[in-house]
């Protein structure tokens, strides 16, 4: 099967490619990363002691 | 028809207003000179998101008759300025600096812009920004539809982000002054790194209707500009309470530096270490001579520290997760992989699995830190610390390289909803460094007094990059 792309299409995804920075890392390993951040910032969080009555700052007025 | 000179396009909106009011030149002229400096000179900095210049010459005609009628609206009445591309201009483009969004266009100005308007600012194009104001965790400064914002300093180097055109045009004298948005560090930072002035409003004190949301609990929106002096006028022009805008805090602004405490009776907060071990080193004479001129200013400097919390986590998850349900149909859709950044696309989509008890954890610490700041803001008026760390990173470098000390006031008074102020304080390595004023909610006029008199004292935020 042949992707049918249209030119119109074709200089979009040019233009947009020219933004990109040559030393990306693949998808996957970003997404990786990512989700290792995510972790990390959850066990951060974990080490912070709460008292039951601590609300979150829902409603947030300062 | 005025020709002016190159020094002309840096100056301040009440040395510019003046000269109309002295009819020197007219508010169209003046528009004219800068639409015509923007178009020319905003794509060498890949600052530039649109121009809107016939919309700009009406407002400038209709500026110059009040004038002619002695009607001066405001102190910006007449003077050019540009937004950030987040923030909707009805009938054009508003693309929030990402290729998904390009096509975007709104029948409604947003409430800034509409504020503006009354004031008789000229409102003249819009400026280019990291995509989605880069909340899923950008790698590189190119991270945008126009491409890395570049310094006018140095432009191998960027000129930060996500505000990146407005720190830019504003440094090269392409608009006397600009909006940008913070939701952690996206005024501060490329006002820091292009050597301008950025307040960071109060959470709530300006509307952010008609603006593009990354996280309702922390975004913002505040002027960039060449002195302090300037973003009171501007801030004063665009607070007030928002009934299209639930976080709006019900409050205005009056720029009133004279009812501010005399400095003396001024206490700043601040810890040595952070402009010594938490900063390059060729910034910290700067730095040094910085708190210098602030004690011979006569305001009382006091060894103080911040509450002990996981911001970075706090701010992350946060951002995560109220961007998770913000850009849900961006992913799903699958246009989030025509963004221009990997790690940024790859947030996008990880945030997607972030845990509501992982949010509520980050949101319950928020308030404990907020009680904690409540209670750090008896004993002092305002904190002091480096805007950044260090001064531009080259636009080659990854933003997430090792070895780059993390300046912890911006996530943390973020988080406390803090108004903040950042001053230009010198350069290091030719390229400009900042500290940063942090102040109680509501305090911008205690802020900016400290920041006039440091600015009459320095002069630093007169420096402007080599041509």
């Amino acid at each position: 099967m042949t992707a049918r792309v249209t030119r119109r299409r074709l200089a979009a995804l040019a233009a947009g490619a020219t933004a990109i920075a040559p030393a990306q890392t693949p998808v996957e390993d970003d997404l990786t990363i990512q989700r290792e951040n995510l972790r990390r910032n959850r066990e951060q969080l974990a080490k912070t002691q709460l008292p039951m009555a601590t609300e979150p700052a829902f409603i947030f007025k300062v | 028809m005025a020709n002016f000179p190159e020094d002309f396009f840096f100056s301040t909106i009440s040395e510019l207003q003046a000269g109309i009011k002295a009819r020197k030149y007219s508010s169209v002229e003046l528009t004219r000179a800068f639409c015509d400096r923007l178009e020319k000179l905003g794509p060498r900095y890949n600052a530039l998101a649109l121009m809107i210049r016939e919309q700009a010459i009406r407002q400038a005609h209709d500026a110059d008759g009040d004038i002619l009628r002695d009607r001066i609206r405001s102190p910006l009445s007449g003077v050019p300025y540009a937004v950030k591309d987040l923030i909707a201009v009805a009938g054009g483009p508003t693309t929030w600096g990402a290729k998904p969004y390009a096509g975007q266009v709104f029948q409604q100005d947003a409430t800034v812009v509409k504020k503006l308007a009354k004031t008789g600012a000229v409102l003249i194009g819009k400026l280019a920004m990291v995509e989605l104001a880069g909340g899923g965790g950008y790698r590189f400064a190119a991270a945008s539809l126009q491409g890395p914002g570049l310094n006018p300093w140095d432009r191998t180097r960027w000129s930060g982000g996500s505000s990146s055109g407005s720190g830019s045009a504003v440094a090269a004298g392409l608009v006397p002054w600009a909006l940008g948005s913070e939701t952690s560090g996206s005024i501060l930072t490329p006002s820091a790194f292009c050597g301008i002035t950025g307040l960071r409003p109060t959470y709530g004190l300006v509307s952010r209707a008609g603006c593009m949301a990354l996280s309702w609990t922390l975004d913002k929106i505040g002027p960039m500009a060449r002195s302090a002096e300037d973003c009171g006028y501007i801030l004063q022009a665009i607070s007030g309470g928002d009934a299209e805008d639930p976080g709006s805090a019900g409050k205005r602004f009056y720029y009133a530096p004279q009812f501010a405490p005399p400095l003396k009776e001024i206490r700043v907060g601040w810890n040595p270490a952070d402009f010594q071990d938490g900063v390059v080193e060729d910034a910290r004479g700067e730095f040094a001579k910085a708190v210098d001129v602030l004690r011979g200013l006569g305001v009382k400097m006091v060894a103080s520290k911040l509450p002990e919390f996981p911001f970075g986590a706090m701010v992350q998850t946060i951002i995560s997760s109220e961007m998770s349900s913000i850009f849900e149909d961006l992913v799903a859709s699958g246009k989030v992989d025509e963004l221009a950044d990997r790690r940024q696309i790859a947030g996008i989509k990880a945030s997607q699995e972030v845990l509501a008890k992982d949010y509520l954890k980050a949101m319950r610490i928020r308030r404990l830190a907020q009680q904690e700041f409540r209670k750090l803001f008896l004993d002092v008026d305002m904190l002091l610390a480096p805007s950044r760390s260090s001064p531009a990173n080259r636009i080659s470098e990854p933003l997430d390289r090792p070895g780059v000390p993390s300046t912890p006031l911006i996530p943390a008074g973020n988080l406390a909803g803090l108004p903040a102020l950042s001053l230009p304080c010198g350069l290091a390595g030719n390229l400009p460094i900042a500290i940063s004023l942090a102040g109680s909610p509501f305090s911008e006029n205690k802020l900016l007094a400290v920041g006039k008199a440091f600015q009459t004292e320095t002069g630093w935020h007169k420096q402007r990059p080599p041509a």
